[in-house]
């Protein structure tokens, strides 16, 4: 009776996590000793380009761009080209990208793996300065449909946290 | 009665699977290319006397400054597949659990991606015209060349005409 009972949470917990999917996330930032956001700076998304040297189905810089401007949004940091103050700019270099495969993760853990790795640059709007750099690698592993887009997009938020926090530390 | 000699073959399978487990099961390393960062290097400048300082033709300020050269460095990619067991070994181990043993062989197969970035010594755009000028003193001129330094510093010492 004990094992039925359990037997139920397990395969709901599995399916849950089949679901949702999961994977890896690793950061890295750097940041210039002598970098200071004045108050209430903005953050404008610079340049993204495709490293990787590899072309794909689906435009793999549109959907990170936009997916980093909503982010940024959601967060307030993202800055209005009708504004007049000094602004940071954020550069991005997608450096890995494997779209994966859904039914290949659903069947074996590890197989048809989706991942996207980028490095990030933040700089002064002004002087150029280089501020800080930010590193992020994610795979979703297992589970998870739509990997390809909702990998960019989970690497999206990490970046745009990353920037979030750095600023509320200074 | 026959006795089926499984023992000899049970050992055998065993230490090649926990060679395998510990090993871990990975091919070759394969260049991915590369991708160029920006770099940045803080040159701390002072001369005698003060003097207004220029880099690539573009006056910066006046000495003593600090000033923040940026360049590019080429960082290499190469990558390779590799285990799930070596990979992500805790999400690894809760699969061998839930599956009861059956997801080991399966872990053991390099299937997931391993990535790494190695900064190599060649940089783009890194050698700057430094030049102080001082009303009544010689122009004094440097080239810097900056290799991923967090810090480099110049002493000028300016002659009268």
């Amino acid at each position: 009776m004990h094992a039925y009972h359990y037997r139920g949470r397990l395969v709901a917990a599995c399916a849950v996590l089949l679901l949702a999917g999961c994977g890896s996330v690793r950061h890295a930032t750097q940041y210039d000793r002598e970098f200071a956001a004045a108050k209430g700076m903005k953050i404008e998304v610079g340049s993204t380009i495709n490293v990787t040297g590899r072309s794909y189905e689906e435009d793999i810089v549109l959907m990170f761009r936009d997916a980093l401007s909503q982010e940024l949004s959601d967060r307030n940091l993202l800055w209005s080209p009708t504004g007049t103050t000094p602004h940071m700019v954020l550069t991005t270099r997608i450096v890995e990208y494997e779209p994966g495969y859904s039914l290949k993760r659903w069947l074996i853990p590890g197989w048809g793996t989706a991942l996207c790795s980028v490095h990030c640059e933040l700089k002064h709007s002004d002087a150029r300065t280089l501020l800080g750099s930010i590193d992020v690698r994610r795979t979703i592993s297992i589970g998870r449909f739509a990997g390809a887009r909702a990998v960019v997009e989970n690497v999206a938020v990490d970046v745009a946290s990353q920037v979030k926090r750095e600023i509320k530390a200074k | 009665m026959m006795r089926i000699p499984y023992g000899r073959a049970a050992k055998a399978a065993s230490a090649a699977l926990v060679v395998l487990l510990l090993g871990g099961c990975a091919t070759a390393w394969e260049p991915r290319g590369s991708y160029s960062r920006t770099e940045q290097t803080r040159l701390a400048i002072q001369s005698t006397p003060p003097a207004q300082v220029s880099v690539n033709g573009k006056v910066v300020g006046t000495t003593p400054a600090t000033i923040a050269l940026q360049y590019g460095r080429e960082v290499a990619m190469k990558s390779r597949k590799i285990a799930y067991l070596r990979s992500e070994p805790g999400w690894a181990l809760f699969l061998t659990g839930i599956t009861f043993g059956f997801y080991i062989p399966i872990g053991c197969i390099p299937l997931d991606i391993q990535t790494e970035f190695e900064p190599r010594d060649v940089f783009k755009e890194n050698v700057f015209a430094v030049e102080i000028t001082a009303e009544g003193y010689e122009p004094w001129k440097q080239h810097v060349v900056c290799k991923g330094e967090e810090t480099q510093d110049t002493i000028a010492i300016l002659t009268k005409k």
